[in-house]
């Protein structure tokens, strides 16, 4: 078999699988009980076809978007049309206005944010109090009785990050919100080393910085974004200093160890890189070291992890529910979800590789909260652990303008 | 100096640090501007989330957790918007409970009609604690509870204190102003 066929055979099983979860993802947006009615305990009170909120605003711009991009795949659109769209996914800005528009973006972006910087993280999250607090005084070598603040300081990269913020800058926010800017810029980077276009990125950001929940949690000490920034550089890495991105892998491990499952998909996206066989099999090796050295130091060293494994199956169903309640102020997300992973199969098939790459991403990012909250019973969903998917989200929907203009000669 | 020593390592030095400067002032101003202006408006989107705590007055009510307790329960959240339109549905058997008399008594005579149940050869006590249409004035929880008003002796003065006695942690519910919530709390109590 052809390394092509190879190629497009993994292509259509890794769509697949993330329109499966895509669809899990949407279902509850129309029928929010329904998962409930069939998994849950105690539902004798709800119908499991009561419509939610959100489904008629989802179902009709579903069937509009949907109908435009394959009427525009078909070229069954008005040719005018059809040009001006064309017109917009091949544009392309200079370097130079890319690099103002980019300082213009973050400036306004971290202009209306900055002020939440003297927000007082107790009053807002009772989290800060109740665990971080706690924890960042017997930290780094002390133990406490509770396992939610015990857990704290089994993440020493972040706890180290805290600890910095409040003791040197004096405010606990300041490195979580320098980690968000740095989230937008890479998201950027990660988007344009994609799609080898800055219009591209430029959207990508744009999009990231509409997304409610992003905005919510950029300041948040007690959810920061650190490890969401050590996985996009572990990425980003791959293709410019390749044995970096286990360094930053293993970081963003330590600072959240819900990323652990995230390296398969860093493997995915070294599969699809333009990089030398002989580099993909060395970054192959230096995670299977990493992991390896991970899950040792975390079964044998002490930390809180083993104990909290409690198989339940049906939570993991369940969990498809909470995820879209999470997001349910992210309007745009819900209305472009499904589109962009449709059309990043068509993408695929016009020969951009990395579209399989961010189809993985949105497919890992999604279910790896109900795979968490099956097999632990420590942790609830949170809105935060999706930014991953609102960053991938955004560097999907920038993939749709990275068209680039043939030139015939 | 003779003017032909002179070497000129990079000719358009002085334009790239003019365009530098632009860049940077456009950065500079824009954030000034956009920070100015929304530096009143942050106060106002504070949150205040803080529940009070009796664990501040005394250890007899320190919450435990729930898990491989005598008690268990589960907690549904409903969540409606203005126009009754269903907004969420949401699961929780995590949490807390107070290990005092105080919790026995309330479930043994503040939540109505037990049944008795078996559920993996244990039997349990099991009531039901509803409550409906209720507007919370937060943009979001991310822990409900069954409060209970305890008279605490305090030094020489008695006091009267709110203690939760279940509580339960739950993923995040956003809630806008005008959406209303139904809690059903299903608790059960090992019988000895």
């Amino acid at each position: 078999m052809s390394d092509l066929e190879n190629s497009q055979k993994a292509s259509y099983a890794v769509f697949f699988c993330t329109l499966v979860v895509v669809l899990f993802t949407l279902t509850p947006v129309i029928f929010p009980a329904l998962y409930s009615s069939s998994f849950g305990m105690f539902t004798e009170n709800l119908n499991p076809f009561e419509p939610g909120y959100q489904s008629t605003f989802l179902i009709v711009s579903n069937v509009v978007i949907l109908g435009f991009g394959i009427a525009y795949y078909k070229k069954k659109i008005p040719s005018l049309v059809h040009d001006v769209v064309d017109k917009i996914r091949t544009f392309e800005i200079p370097k130079r206005v890319t690099i103002i528009a980019l300082a213009v973006i973050l400036g306004v972006y971290i202009g209306l944010s900055a002020p939440e910087l003297s927000l007082d993280e107790g009053a807002d999250w009772a989290d800060y109090d109740a665990v971080l607090l706690p924890a960042l005084e017997i930290w780094p070598f002390g133990q406490a009785d509770d396992i939610y603040v015990q857990e704290q300081n089994d993440r020493y990269v972040r706890m180290f990050l805290l600890d910095v913020s409040l003791d040197i800058f004096q405010n606990i926010k300041l490195l979580p919100f320098i980690a968000s800017i740095l989230v937008v810029v890479f998201t950027y980077l990660v988007t344009v080393q994609f799609c080898q276009k800055r219009f591209a990125g430029i959207i990508a950001v744009i999009v990231l910085l509409q997304s409610y929940t992003f905005l919510k949690f950029d300041t948040v000490a007690v959810y920061e974004n650190f490890w969401v920034l050590f996985f996009l550089i572990s990425l980003y890495v791959i293709e410019k200093k390749w044995f970096l991105s286990p360094v930053f892998y293993i970081l963003a491990f330590y600072t959240k160890a819900y990323v652990a499952p995230f390296f398969l998909m860093t493997l995915f996206t070294t599969y699809r890189s333009q990089i030398s066989r002989r580099t993909k099999a060395a970054i192959l090796i230096s995670y299977v070291v990493t992991v390896s050295a991970a899950i040792a130091l975390v079964f044998f060293g002490g930390t809180v992890y083993p104990d909290v494994i409690d198989v339940n199956y049906s939570k993991f169903i369940l969990g498809f529910q909470v995820i879209i309640a999470q997001l349910r102020f992210d309007l745009f997300f819900i209305m472009l979800l499904l589109p962009v992973t449709v059309g990043l199969m068509f993408l695929s098939k016009s020969k951009l590789k990395h579209a399989d790459s961010i189809l993985i991403l949105i497919f890992g990012t999604i279910i790896a909260s109900p795979i968490l909250v099956a097999f632990t019973y420590h942790y609830e969903i949170l809105p935060y652990r999706f930014i991953p998917l609102l960053v991938f989200f955004s560097v999907g929907v920038g993939m749709f303008f990275s068209k680039k203009l043939v030139k015939l000669s | 100096m003779p003017e032909e020593n002179i070497f000129y390592l990079c000719l358009n030095f002085i334009l790239y640090m003019k365009n530098f400067s632009k860049v940077m002032l456009s950065i500079i101003f824009t954030t000034l501007i956009v920070g100015s202006v929304q530096s009143v408006l942050a106060d106002e989107h504070r949150l205040g989330l803080q529940p009070v705590r009796i664990d501040a007055v005394t250890d007899l009510f320190k919450p435990v957790p729930i898990r491989n307790s005598e008690y268990q329960f589960h907690l549904q959240v409903v969540v409606r918007d203005s126009h009754g339109q269903l907004v969420s549905v949401t699961e929780s058997t995590n949490g807390f409970y107070i290990p005092h008399d105080v919790t026995d008594e309330v479930f043994d005579h503040k939540f109505g009609k037990k049944e008795i149940v078996t559920v993996d050869n244990i039997k349990y006590e099991k009531v039901q604690y509803i409550v409906k249409d209720r507007h919370y004035k937060v943009p979001y929880k991310l822990m409900f509870f069954i409060p209970a008003i305890i008279e605490v002796s305090y030094g020489s003065e008695t006091i009267i204190v709110d203690a939760f006695i279940f509580q339960a942690f739950v993923p995040l519910v956003y809630l806008e102003e005008d959406d209303v919530v139904d809690t059903q709390w299903t608790i059960f109590r090992k019988l000895n």
